[in-house]
């Protein structure tokens, strides 16, 4: 399974360069992250109203903001902060989720029934109007952004494990497990869960992206992570006001959001492919090939 | 399909907007609620006295039992007064939700037919033209829209027509009919902009299902036979492909729902997404319960008839109707 993992994200890797591109980059923001109380020039959060709204360059890397806070730092420590929010809400989310959604398939009959009107109920919610309502009632804090999150993915999370479970439900493996007599925690983790991980864990990767750009919406409404600790959309909502005579103020952050959300994306689209077992460097080249040749 | 099954399935919808309400209130209500204090420090008074605001949180009703509160709003909601009265000024929901409603409502009508006479014909043709320009092209366009908020979009459109053309969106919202064009000229925007990022994953989903169904050996067979390219595409393998796709069009229409929330802020709509933000801001519990209801109703009727179009699309999703499942692959 090892092996032939890595062999298929390398060969599948190899017909998509941009893929280790996004790769990457993602371990770049993720190094910057971390190490970036080392990384960055100036502290995030001290003020230096004489050098307000510096423009990029006059001594200040990427400028610094209305209150002469050095963009470039607090741009750094966003992404730890981005990272962290995104990264702990789609696995809380997706593990919620998933378990819920299998379990909701593999039992059938009223117990689906009644899970999937409980998710219907949640998933009835847009995640920003939960996430809102959530954040809005427990006050804007790094933690209840996360559970906002998380909480409005997995009935997302839910539908897709159970869709992809059900469509494996009545296949033969299936059918084998049940015939020698396996029990339902072994056909649960052993036979749907691999067939339903992937295209789950290739969501999820997509997912964090959604919650990236969930987390700086809110904090863009003022629902997020309180000032005057850095966050994207922190600084996207500072620098509303000062659109036109400081760009850099909303271009940096806004910027390092879409390149980070982006690499997310395409990474999930990669792991989909990766984990599908229908799709191979072959039979995905073929399936267009045919067409592309009648042309 | 049977009208029994809509009938059941309509009759279903009750009891999760029920359970969606419940959810909301509680929420609300797990942290003692102080819209008293927020009434009272809009009306200029930084100090209050414990008094005063007792005084009021038992005028609102806020001292009485959640039960008795949650009953109250429900019946309220029953009676046709969509939950009956903002806390804040005591303005009628109703009229505020009749006010509210058509205009987010039409931003997501405008929005999802946008998306699939877009969307889903470019994505055919990326899976059609795989790995080559006109996939790459499309690919590029559709996937800032997933990565790069919208609300980030709608302040570079913003600041991009005050400083080129130094035109600014109208300020005063009016309905498709009293005014078409400055109607028009005000949804354009944020229409154009959910647009783009409710149709990133429409694209990429119906190519990957495109992709995946084309790979099938029946497709093979299609093309063995010799059948026009055309007919393979759309007649064979879009009619399964079209499952994803109708499921993240329910999955995509909470993001838009979400999306609307926002935009709506930016560019001074005056819909329920404001509403919304500013009631939960305000802790205006029974219009936050009022509007998250409509909403959840909206997205359940939605996601009936996206279900509905499932078993339209697939023989084989009967939803327990037929007698016995056929066996295809």
């Amino acid at each position: 399974m090892n092996i032939g993992f890595a062999k298929r994200v390398i060969s599948l890797g190899r017909a998509r360069p941009m893929v280790i591109f996004a790769a990457l980059v993602l371990l770049g923001i993720a190094f910057a992250a971390v190490f970036a109380g080392v990384i960055a020039p100036d502290d995030p959060l001290t003020q230096d109203i004489s050098h307000r709204l510096q423009s990029p360059g006059n001594g200040y890397l990427l400028g610094s903001d209305n209150f002469g806070r050095d963009v470039f730092s607090r741009t750094l420590h966003g992404a730890r902060t981005a990272l962290t929010i995104g990264l702990a809400s789609v696995a809380l989310g997706t593990a919620i989720g998933t378990v819920v959604g299998l379990a909701s398939a593999y039992r059938g009959g009223w117990v689906d029934l009644l899970v999937q009107r409980v998710v219907d109920a949640f998933f009835g919610f847009p995640l920003m109007v939960l996430a809102v309502v959530i954040v809005a009632t427990f006050g804007a804090s790094a933690n209840t952004v996360i559970a906002a999150i998380a909480v409005a993915l997995a009935p997302q999370v839910a539908r897709l494990s159970r869709s992809s479970a059900l469509s494996v439900r009545s296949s033969a493996h299936i059918m084998a497990a049940h015939s020698i007599g396996a029990d339902s925690t072994r056909i649960l983790f052993r036979h749907f869960l691999p067939h339903t991980l992937g295209p789950v864990l290739a969501y999820a990767t997509g997912f964090v992206a959604t919650a990236l750009v969930a987390e700086a919406a809110l904090s863009f409404l003022g629902l997020g992570v309180p000032p005057p600790n850095p966050s994207w959309g922190g600084m996207l909502s500072d620098g509303r006001e000062f659109l036109e005579f400081a760009p850099w103020l909303t271009l940096v952050p806004a910027a390092a959001l879409s390149v980070t959300a982006l690499c997310f994306v395409m990474l999930g689209d990669f792991l989909r492919d990766v984990m599908d077992p229908t799709v191979t460097v072959q039979t995905a080249g073929e399936a267009s090939a045919h067409l592309v040749k009648d042309s | 399909m049977t009208i029994s099954y809509l009938l059941s399935r309509l009759a279903l919808i009750v009891p999760t907007a029920l359970l969606a309400s419940v959810i909301i209130f509680g929420i609300m209500h797990v942290l003692p609620g102080d819209v008293a204090a927020t009434i009272l420090s809009g009306g200029g008074e930084t100090t209050h006295s414990p008094e005063v605001r007792e005084a009021l949180r038992e005028e609102l009703g806020l001292n009485d039992h959640w039960l008795k509160q949650y009953g109250t709003w429900l019946w309220n909601m029953v009676n046709g007064k969509l939950g009956g009265y903002s806390l804040i000024d005591g303005q009628s929901i109703r009229s505020q939700v009749a006010h509210q409603l058509p205009i987010t409502g039409l931003l997501a009508l405008y929005t999802l037919v946008a998306s699939i006479f877009i969307w889903v014909p470019l994505g055919i043709i990326a899976s059609w033209q795989r790995d080559r320009w006109p996939d790459y092209l499309i690919r590029f366009i559709a996937l800032p829209g997933q990565a790069v908020p919208s609300f980030l979009l709608a302040l570079l459109a913003i600041l991009g027509l005050l400083l080129l053309f130094g035109w600014s969106t109208p300020i005063v919202y009016t309905g498709p009919l009293d005014d078409p064009w400055n109607h028009a000229l005000m949804v354009f925007w944020p229409v154009l902009l959910l647009t783009w990022e409710f149709g990133a994953g429409i694209v990429r989903v119906t190519r990957a299902s495109m992709l995946e169904t084309l790979g099938q050996p029946y497709i093979m067979v299609a093309q063995a036979k010799g059948l026009p390219e055309q007919t393979v595409l759309l007649g064979h393998a879009l009619r399964n492909a079209m499952l994803p796709i109708i499921t993240v069009l329910g999955v995509q229409f909470g993001a838009l729902l979400g999306g609307t929330l926002i935009l709506e802020s930016i560019f001074g709509l005056p819909g329920i997404g404001r509403g919304l933000v500013e009631a939960a801001s305000a802790r205006d519990f029974p219009v936050v319960q009022s509007l998250v209801t409509v909403l959840v109703v909206a997205m359940l009727l939605v996601n009936l008839l996206l279900d509905l179009a499932y078993a339209r699309a697939d023989p084989r999703v009967s939803y327990g109707l037929a007698k016995n499942q056929g066996n295809s692959s």
